[in-house]
């Protein structure tokens, strides 16, 4: 077990109120001290001035395909991931990983999924919920257990075979464009479901402006209900896809600028309450084809944290929605960097907006450019 | 990946360089230059959707400047044993061919072929995007027509939704100064289409009121299928292009349809082959005008 001293970084912890230039000291998977004029002791010393020192990064959905895509998590700030149901089972010692279990059977969305003991999340990943009396069943089921209930809001029957987010972009491309309303229409609907079962109600990478005032309303009503978007539908828009670049081949479809800012609105004033990856390797045989027949994913991790830096939210809030607040829809706990806290910690330079080391359980995972042992 | 010139594309070309094409085109078409311009290469026709007259265009167009045609055909090819599109586009441009003619039933094929290969790429239409030969084509029958398309309006009318011919042919007339006015069911016109000289009806008559030139699209018999309008009987009464109507059109107004025509549907046999088409005649001013698209690649 790693003994660690973070030098004079500016730790920002929303748990504890913290956001000051502080030491760090780091033994056996757990916070030793935090404090100012801190000595360090026989402790690898990692120089933070300048940097931010947050509590770890956690990915609230991802599809992690082996070690090739634990490593690009923890190169990513990543210290805990939730896998999609979708995804194949990874264990690692690296890096912190649990995965959703199925909200119904297969992801069919016919019948409920088995709730395993004490599951804190139930997920259909990618696949939508077409009938709603399956999603009331499901609230009301996972209520007594105190279980979230992840969904991904899209009527397949209006997004039928689209590509990207209807609009200029997609017309002039002959790419078929995805309405609006085939998002908004089932949160409006999940929304009016959860209102009458009571639960608690968790919308996926949400694309669209509208969704967002949707849910700022609903949570303004008392309704349990969470969202999140991801780093991908926060940065780009529908242009993205312009000379057919594979960066938009992404599901849900990218959208509007509008949407965009709308997306924005809802990170800065609290109706999102994370920013996910949906990272998603795709197979390079899978990108040799034309736009509508590539596999549509995103190689994620690379640009996560300078997505998201580049929107320049407070820091509290960045930290936040990349670290406490999926911490909890997860399952994990607290996140914070307080004496006895487990140490996971991802620190964050501001100038380059990129990550610069990631602490995961103690252990230094990736230091500037390098993968650790 | 190439510096080659490409022919991807109407949209982004200027009056300037569409008039070039158009030019050439008339040249050819008189016969004013002969040219073997192509002997000794070999034009590669890549067709990945069923097509007569765009591919057999081409052919007889590659033929006459002396090239070589190889045809490569989805069914005869490694393409249906999941070969990659790039992976085919390399293995055709590794025989030593100048042109490849793309045509694909995806958007954005022929500029995925493109930036896969050393090789000029000329598209023939790629999914719901473009179609630029026939954009092209269209243009140069209504200039042999009116001598210049300023000022002069054109209605797109059917499936503007799927149509690349509706696209092209958008790019084309607008930067050669004409107006354009879609028509067509309202599940059948994709959003945004409205801008500067371009409206958008779904009213039949009222499109066709003071228009010089109607372009009747194709309708893809699959689209009732998928419920997008309710029977042919309907669309012939409300999108078709009937007798009685074409008779309302003013006295020189004339009438194109990229092929094949679904006499009956959108088209009235009676006005296919009355005296306003102009059918044939894009047919015949397609070689001319693949000819001018294959010199300028070559």
């Amino acid at each position: 077990m790693s003994a660690l001293f973070l030098r004079q970084g500016r730790v920002i912890d929303p748990s504890s109120g913290v956001d000051q230039v502080l030491d760090l000291r780091i033994s056996s998977g757990t916070v030793l001290e935090v404090g100012a004029g801190l000595q360090a002791r026989s402790e690898r010393v990692i120089e933070a001035r300048d940097l931010w020192v947050v509590p770890g990064l956690v990915d609230l959905r991802c599809t992690l395909r082996g070690p090739d895509d634990v490593e690009a998590a923890l190169a990513g700030g990543l210290t805990a991931v939730l896998l999609t149901p979708e995804s194949p089972k990874i264990a690692s010692d690296r890096l912190q990983v649990r995965q959703a279990p199925p909200l119904t059977r297969d992801l069919k969305g016919d019948e409920l999924g088995e709730v395993p003991e004490g599951a804190p999340v139930l997920s259909n990943g990618f696949s939508p919920l077409v009938r709603g009396g399956v999603l009331r069943r499901a609230l009301q089921y996972a209520r007594p257990l105190g279980a979230l209930v992840m969904v991904h809001p899209e009527d397949p029957s209006i997004s039928t075979r689209g590509l990207l987010g209807e609009g200029p972009t997609a017309t002039r491309l002959g790419l078929l464009g995805v309405p609006a309303a085939a998002e908004t229409s089932i949160v409006a609907r999940d929304l009016e479901v959860l209102r009458s079962t009571g639960g608690r109600l968790h919308f996926s990478h949400l694309t669209c402006a509208r969704s967002v005032e949707l849910v700022r309303e609903a949570k303004k009503n008392g309704l349990a209900v969470t969202c999140d978007v991801t780093a991908h539908h926060v940065s780009l828009d529908d242009t993205t896809a312009n000379d057919f670049s594979l960066l938009a081949r992404v599901w849900p479809p990218l959208r509007s600028a509008a949407d965009v800012a709308g997306l924005r609105e809802g990170l800065l004033d609290g109706t999102i309450d994370a920013i996910a990856s949906d990272h998603q390797r795709v197979d390079v045989l899978d990108q040799e084809h034309a736009f509508e027949q590539s596999a549509p994913g995103v190689d994620a991790y690379g640009q996560f944290v300078k997505r998201v830096m580049a929107l320049g939210l407070p820091p509290k809030r960045l930290v936040e929605l990349l670290s406490t607040g999926p911490a909890k829809l997860a399952g994990l706990g607290a996140r914070r960097l307080s004496r006895d806290s487990r140490a996971d910690v991802t620190i964050i330079d501001p100038a380059t907006l990129s990550v610069h080391a990631t602490i995961a359980a103690g252990e230094l995972r990736y230091l500037q450019g390098r993968t650790l042992p | 990946m190439s510096a080659r010139p490409h022919f991807l594309a109407l949209e982004g070309l200027s009056k300037d360089e569409l008039e070039r094409f158009l030019d050439r085109a008339q040249e050819y078409r008189e016969g004013r230059v002969g040219g073997r311009h192509l002997l000794g290469r070999v034009v590669a026709n890549v067709f990945y959707e069923a097509s007569t007259r765009t591919r057999s265009s081409f052919e007889v167009a590659a033929a006459s400047l002396g090239a070589h045609v190889l045809n490569w055909t989805v069914s005869g090819s490694s393409a249906t044993k999941g070969e990659t599109l790039v992976d085919t586009a390399k293995n055709i441009a590794a025989l030593g061919v100048s042109v490849i003619v793309v045509r694909h039933q995806h958007s954005g094929a022929a500029n995925l072929v493109a930036k896969s290969v050393n090789v000029s790429v000329i598209n023939a239409g790629d999914g719901q995007h473009e179609h630029p030969s026939q954009g092209l084509l269209d243009a140069f029958t209504l200039r042999r027509r009116w001598g210049s398309l300023e000022g002069k309006t054109v209605a797109i009318v059917g499936d503007v939704l799927h149509s690349r011919v509706a696209r092209s042919n958008l790019q084309c007339l607008r930067a050669l100064g004409a107006n354009v006015v879609f028509c067509g069911p309202p599940t059948l016109l994709p959003t945004h289409l409205e801008g500067p000289g371009v409206s958008v009806t779904t009213e039949l008559d009222q499109a066709l009121a003071q228009v010089d030139a109607v372009m009747m699209l194709r309708v893809q018999r699959e689209r009732q299928a998928e419920a997008l309008f309710p029977s042919s009987a309907e669309y012939h009464r409300r999108w078709g292009l009937t007798a009685a109507r074409a008779a309302k059109l003013k006295p020189d107004a004339v009438v194109l349809h990229p092929g094949p025509v679904n006499r009956g549907l959108e088209l009235a046999p009676e006005v296919a082959d009355g005296n306003r088409s102009l059918i044939l005649e894009q047919v015949e001013n397609g070689v001319a005008v693949r000819k001018a698209i294959l010199e300028a690649v070559s």
